[in-house]
C-alpha cells in the first residue's frame, strides 16, 4: 500500500535540520553571542508552520501516508501540527524575555525546544504504538531537561527530579500496555488495534488481554495529561519550572497526550461504521469519572493557591477535565469540541503565561499578592492577564466559552442520565474556578500596590509584546467570530473518525 | 432598529477603547450619545411596534455558525420592547448620573457599556445561544464595576459583594445553560427561538426541565432563598451601577423565565408555577420585613427590591394575560423607580458619605429639587395611585384573585392566599418607605447637612427628571404601553391555553 513517501514529513525534516544547525552554531559560537540561537530556532518553526499550511491545502480532506503506513498526514494532524507551532513560537517569544535573565544555555535552552516541538509534530502523525512511544519520550526527555534548566534553583531541580521519577514510571506503563496490546492484536499499528477492538470479535479470547492492556496505556497517557490520580506531579513541576518551559508543558504537552489519547480512543471506537470497546458501558463511565475527578480536583485544589504558577497548574489539571469530557462524548462533535478547546487554550494561556513571565522578572517572584496594582502599573498586561483568566474561567465573548460551550454541547447531546452528571459536575466546576480566576482580577484592579509612591511602568520586550497582542486577539477571535474556527476543527475532527484503516 | 439599540453601546465600547484615558469630558459625550442612540432606537420602537401584526417584529439575521444551527437573530414581541425601553432610559440616565465618577473614566464607562450591551443583546436575541452569551456578557463586567467603583456595605466589604453576587449568577447561568442544551437537542438541534417556540415538546420533557431553567433564572430574580446576593450588591455598587443592576439586571431573569421557561416548555410552567406562587410570597412578605429592620438606605430599596420581584413572580404564576401582563409592568416600572431610587440615594451619598437613615434628617431644606423626587420615588414604591407601580400592581393582585394555584405532586390548589400576601405587602412597603423619607428629607435637621448641595444645573437635574416624569406618565397612561405589553402575553402559548381553559 503505502510506500515511504518521505516528503509528506517535510515540516519534520525542517525542524530536525533546523536543530542540527542549531547544535553546529552553538558548539561553533562563542560564549558572548546571545541572541542568534533563539533566531535560528523561531525561523525553523516557522518555515515548518509554512510547509504544514502548505500541505494542508494540498491534502485537504484526505489522508497521506508516509514510511510504511505508520506516519499519517491528514486534516487532524495538521491542525495539532499548528497548534504546536503556534505553540512553539510563543514560548520562544517568552524565552527571549525570560532567557535576558540567564547567561548560559542559551542555544541548549532553544535546541530542547526544538526536540520538543519535533516529539510533538511525531505525535499528531504517528499511526502505530512504537512511533507512540518513541515520539513521546522524545517529548518527555526534552522537558525533563527543560524542567530543571534552572540548575541553580532548587526548586527547578526539584521539579526536574520530580518529573523525571513520576514520567519514567508512567512511561513504564505504557510500554507495558503496549505489550499487551501487541499481544491481543499481534500488531503495533493502531489499525489493528481498530480492528481487533469490535465489540463482536471481543466475545472470544483476546478480550482481558486488550482490555488490561488498554488500561495500562490509559495510565501512561492520563500521566500526560495529567488526569486524576496520575495528576500529583503537576502543581510541583509547574512552580518549579522556568515559566516559558511552564507555558509549553501546560499547553503543548498536553495536547500532545490528548492526541495520543483520542488516537486510542478512536482505534477503540473499532473500525468506521463498526461499534468498538470504548462504547461499551464500563469505559464510558471510566471516562466520565476520569473527567469529573479530573476538573473537580483541580478546580477546588487552585481555589487555595498563593502562587501564581501553581494555580496555573491546580487550573491546567481542571481543564484537562473539561477536555475529557469532550472525549467522553466520543463522536464528532466532541472531537471538535476538543480541538476548539485546545485551540482557545492556547491562545489563552500562552497569553497569561506572557505575563507571568514578565511579572516574574518584575517582582521576583510568583506570588499573586504581587499583582496587586497591575491595572494601575500595566493597562495591556492587565487586560491580558484579565482577558486570559475570564476566558479560563468561561466567560463569553472569549475563546474559552466557546470551547466550554462546546464542550457541554457535545456532553448533553448523548443524553444519558451519566452525560447530564457530567454536564452538572462541569457546570459546578465552572463556577468554582470562577471564584479563583476573579481573585487574581481582584488583585489587579482592586488593590493598590504595597508601595505608597507610583511604581515605574513596566517594560515588555517588543517580541513579548507581539506576542501579547497576538493571544488576545486570538483570544477574542475564537470567542466572536467562531465560524472557521469551528469549521476548521469540524474538517479535523470529521476526517479523524472517517478514515481509520485506509 | 433593534440592531441600532444593540450595536451603539458596543461600537461605543470599542471606539472608548482606543480613546485616550485623560479625555474625560469627550469619553462622557461619547457614552451619552451612543446610549442616547439606543434610547431614540428603543422609543422608535415602541412607536413602530404594530400591537396586531406578527409576534415578532424588527427581525434581523446572519447566520453565525451554520453547522451548529447558529444564527445571530434580533427580534423584539411587546415584552421585548418594553424592556428595551426600560435599559434604554436606565443607561442613558445612568450615564449621566456617573458623571461624579473621577478615578479610570474610561475602564468605567467601557464596562458600562458592555453591560449595557449585554443586557440589549438579552432582551432582544432570538437565538437560545446569543441569549445566554450575552446573559453572562451582562453579568461579568459588573464584578469589575462594582468591586472598583463601589463602597462599603454594612459589614460587608464590596470584594465580598461582588464576588457573591458574580457567583450567585453564573452558578445560575450555568444550570441553565445545561438545561438549554437539553431543549437544543430536544428541539431538533436549533437555537432558533421562533423554531423551538412552534416545536411541541413531550410534557415529560417539559415538566423535568422546567425546573432547571427556572432554578437557573430564580438566582437573579432573585427568588425566595436564592436573593441574599442582591440588597448586598446593590448597596455595594455605585449608583450608575446600583441603577443598572437593579433596574434592568434583575428583569433578566423574569424576562429569562417567560421567554425561555413560558415559550418554551409552556406544560412545565403550568406544572410548576403553583409552587412559584407560594415560595413569591415569601419574597414579598420576608423581603419587606427586612427592609423594615434596615438602616442603610440602599439596603432598604434592596430589599425592598427583592420583594417587589415577588410581586413579578406572583404575577408569573398566574399564567393568565392580566396578571402576566402586570408582572411585565411592574417589572418596568420597578426597574425605573429603583433606577431613581439608587441614583438619588448616590447624589446625597457623595456628599453626606452615609446612607443610614437615623444620621440623615431635614434634608428637604438644602435639597428640594431631590427632596421631591424622593418623595416621589417613596410613593411610586409603596404603590400609589398615579404612577406606574399602582397600575402594575393591581393588574398582578386582580390576575391572582382570579387564579388558583396547584401545587405539583399534592393535588393541593391554593387561593387567595398569595394575594392576600400581596396586598398586605404593600402596607408593609408603605410603612418602611414612609418612615425612610420622614426621617431623612423632613424630621428634625440635622445641622452636619447645613451645606449640603442641591442639584441646580440642568444636566444634574435631566436624569432625575427623566425617571420621576416617565414614572408619572406611564402611571397616569398606561395605555398604549400596557398594550404593547399585551400584545406580547397574549401570544404566548400557555397563557393561551390557560385562558381558552379558563373560559
Amino acid at each position: 500500500m503505502a510506500d515511504w513517501n518521505i516528503l509528506a514529513a517535510a515540516p519534520e525534516w525542517i525542524l530536525a535540520g533546523t536543530s542540527l544547525l542549531l547544535l553546529w552554531v552553538d558548539a561553533r559560537a562563542h560564549r558572548n553571542r546571545r541572541g542568534s540561537p533563539g533566531g535560528i530556532a523561531a525561523t525553523g518553526v516557522a518555515l515548518a508552520t509554512v510547509a504544514v499550511l502548505v500541505q494542508t491545502l494540498a491534502v485537504g480532506a484526505g489522508k497521506e501516508r508516509a514510511f510504511l503506513g505508520a506516519y499519517a498526514v491528514d486534516a487532524f494532524s495538521l491542525l495539532f501540527k499548528l497548534l504546536f507551532g503556534l505553540t512553539s513560537l510563543l514560548v520562544m517569544a517568552m524565552a527571549n524575555t525570560w532567557l535576558k535573565r540567564v547567561d548560559r544555555g542559551h542555544g541548549e535552552f532553544h535546541l530542547l525546544l526544538l526536540f520538543a516541538t519535533m516529539g510533538m509534530y511525531f505525535v499528531a502523525s504517528v499511526e502505530d504504538f512504537a512511533g507512540l512511544f518513541v515520539s513521546l519520550e522524545l517529548i518527555t526527555v526534552s522537558f525533563y531537561c527543560l524542567a530543571a534548566f534552572k540548575r541553580n534553583d532548587e526548586r527547578s531541580v526539584e521539579a526536574g527530579v520530580k518529573y523525571v521519577v513520576l514520567g519514567s514510571f508512567a512511561s513504564a506503563f505504557l510500554l507495558f500496555g503496549i505489550a499487551f496490546l501487541y499481544g491481543a492484536t499481534g500488531s503495533l499499528r493502531l489499525d489493528a488495534l481498530a480492528e481487533a477492538s469490535h465489540v463482536r470479535d471481543l466475545q472470544y479470547g483476546g478480550g482481558p488481554l486488550l482490555q488490561f492492556g488498554l488500561l495500562l496505556t490509559l495510565v501512561g497517557l492520563g500521566f500526560k495529561i495529567a488526569a486524576v490520580p496520575f495528576q500529583v506531579w503537576t502543581p510541583d513541576v509547574y512552580e518549579g519550572a522556568a515559566s516559558p518551559v511552564t507555558a509549553f508543558l501546560a499547553m503543548g504537552s498536553k495536547a500532545a497526550g490528548f492526541t495520543l489519547l483520542l488516537k486510542v480512543v478512536r482505534a477503540c471506537l473499532g473500525p468506521a461504521g463498526g461499534a468498538g470497546l470504548a462504547q461499551a458501558g464500563p469505559w464510558i463511565a471510566l471516562i466520565a469519572v476520569l473527567s469529573a475527578a479530573t476538573l473537580l480536583y483541580g478546580n477546588l485544589g487552585a481555589m487555595w493557591q498563593g502562587n501564581i504558577k501553581r494555580l496555573l497548574g491546580y487550573s491546567s489539571i481542571g481543564h484537562g477535565g473539561y477536555v475529557l469530557m469532550g472525549v467522553f462524548a466520543l463522536d464528532q462533535a466532541g472531537f471538535a469540541a476538543v480541538l476548539y478547546y485546545l485551540l482557545a487554550y492556547l491562545f489563552t494561556v500562552l497569553g497569561v503565561f506572557s505575563v507571568v513571565v514578565v511579572m516574574s522578572g518584575e517582582t521576583k517572584s510568583h506570588r499573586i499578592e504581587d499583582y496587586a496594582g497591575l491595572g494601575r502599573r500595566s493597562p495591556l498586561l492587565a487586560l491580558v492577564l484579565t482577558c486570559g483568566f475570564l476566558s479560563l474561567a468561561g466567560v463569553p465573548p472569549l475563546g474559552g466559552f466557546f470551547g466550554k460551550f462546546l464542550v457541554f454541547r457535545a456532553v448533553v447531546a448523548k443524553g444519558t442520565t451519566l452525560a447530564y452528571s457530567l454536564a452538572f459536575v462541569g457546570a459546578a466546576g465552572v463556577v468554582i474556578s470562577l471564584y479563583y480566576y476573579l481573585m487574581v482580577v481582584r488583585r489587579i484592579y482592586m488593590e493598590e500596590g504595597k508601595s505608597s509612591e507610583p511604581q515605574p511602568p513596566i517594560a515588555i520586550a517588543p517580541v513579548l509584546r507581539v506576542a501579547l497582542y497576538g493571544c488576545l486577539t486570538g483570544v477574542l477571535l475564537t470567542g466572536i467570530f467562531m465560524g472557521p474556527f469551528i469549521g476548521l476543527a469540524e474538517s479535523a475532527a470529521g476526517a479523524f473518525l472517517a478514515l481509520v484503516g485506509r | 432598529m433593534s440592531l441600532l439599540a444593540f450595536l451603539a453601546p458596543a461600537v461605543a465600547a470599542v471606539l472608548l477603547f482606543f480613546t485616550d484615558p485623560a479625555r474625560k469630558a469627550h469619553i462622557r459625550r461619547v457614552a451619552a450619545l451612543a446610549t442616547g442612540t439606543s434610547l431614540f432606537a428603543a422609543l422608535a420602537m415602541w412607536i413602530g411596534y404594530d400591537t396586531g401584526g406578527e409576534k415578532y417584529q424588527f427581525l434581523f439575521e446572519i447566520p453565525w455558525v451554520p453547522s451548529l444551527g447558529l444564527a445571530f437573530r434580533l427580534g423584539a414581541d411587546g415584552i421585548s420592547v418594553a424592556m428595551t425601553i426600560l435599559t434604554a432610559v436606565v443607561l442613558f440616565t445612568g450615564m449621566f448620573v456617573s458623571r461624579s465618577i473621577e478615578d479610570r473614566v474610561k475602564e468605567h464607562y467601557i464596562l458600562l457599556l458592555l453591560l449595557g450591551t449585554g443586557v440589549f443583546g438579552v432582551f432582544l436575541s432570538l437565538d437560545l445561544f446569543f441569549f445566554y452569551f450575552f446573559y453572562e456578557m451582562a453579568v461579568i463586567p459588573m464584578y469589575l464595576l462594582i468591586g472598583v467603583w463601589g463602597s462599603r456595605a454594612a459589614q460587608y466589604s464590596k470584594e465580598y459583594a461582588t464576588m457573591k453576587l458574580t457567583l450567585y449568577l453564573t452558578a445560575g447561568a450555568v444550570l441553565a445553560l445545561v438545561g438549554l442544551l437539553a431543549v437544543y437537542f430536544a428541539g431538533g438541534g436549533t437555537f432558533d427561538l421562533r423554531v423551538l417556540e412552534q416545536t411541541s415538546l413531550s410534557v415529560a420533557f417539559q415538566r423535568a426541565w422546567f425546573p432547571v431553567i427556572f432554578l437557573g433564572f430564580a438566582c437573579i430574580i432573585p427568588m425566595w432563598p436564592l436573593h441574599s446576593w442582591s440588597p448586598i450588591g446593590h448597596a455595594a455598587a455605585p449608583s450608575a451601577v446600583s441603577m443598572l443592576h437593579a433596574g434592568v439586571l434583575m428583569k433578566l431573569g423574569a424576562y429569562g423565565v417567560l421567554r425561555l421557561g413560558y415559550g418554551i416548555l409552556p406544560a412545565g410552567a403550568e406544572h410548576w408555577m403553583g409552587w412559584v406562587a407560594l415560595l413569591c410570597c415569601m419574597n414579598i412578605l420576608y423581603g419587606g420585613f427586612v427592609a423594615m429592620a434596615q438602616r442603610d438606605m440602599k439596603f432598604i430599596i434592596g430589599f425592598s427590591s427583592s420583594s417587589h420581584m415577588g410581586y413579578v413572580l406572583l404575577g408569573l404564576a398566574t399564567l393568565g394575560v392580566t396578571g402576566i401582563t402586570g408582572a411585565v409592568f411592574l417589572m418596568f416600572a420597578h426597574g425605573i423607580m429603583t433606577a431613581l431610587a439608587f441614583a438619588l440615594i448616590g447624589f446625597f451619598y457623595e456628599q453626606t458619605h452615609t446612607r443610614v437613615v437615623d444620621d440623615l434628617g431635614g434634608m428637604l431644606k438644602q435639597m428640594p429639587f431631590i427632596g421631591v423626587c424622593f418623595v416621589i420615588m417613596a410613593m411610586a414604591s409603596a404603590g400609589l395611585p398615579g404612577f406606574a407601580n399602582f397600575a402594575s400592581e393591581l393588574l398582578i393582585i386582580v390576575g391572582s384573585w382570579e387564579s388558583g394555584f396547584s401545587l405539583a405532586g399534592t393535588g393541593i390548589t391554593v387561593r387567595y392566599l398569595p394575594t392576600i400576601a400581596a396586598i398586605w405587602g404593600i402596607v408593609i412597603s408603605a410603612t418602611y418607605l414612609l418612615r425612610a423619607v420622614r426621617t431623612a428629607f423632613f424630621g428634625p435637621e440635622n445641622p452636619r447637612w447645613a451645606s449640603l448641595k442641591d442639584a441646580v444645573t440642568p444636566v444634574q437635574k435631566l436624569p432625575y427628571l427623566i425617571l420621576a416624569a416617565l414614572l408619572v406618565f406611564t402611571g397616569c397612561f398606561p395605555g398604549t404601553l400596557v398594550e404593547t405589553i399585551e400584545s406580547g402575553v397574549r401570544k404566548l402559548e400557555c397563557v393561551f391555553r390557560v385562558e381558552e381553559a379558563r373560559r
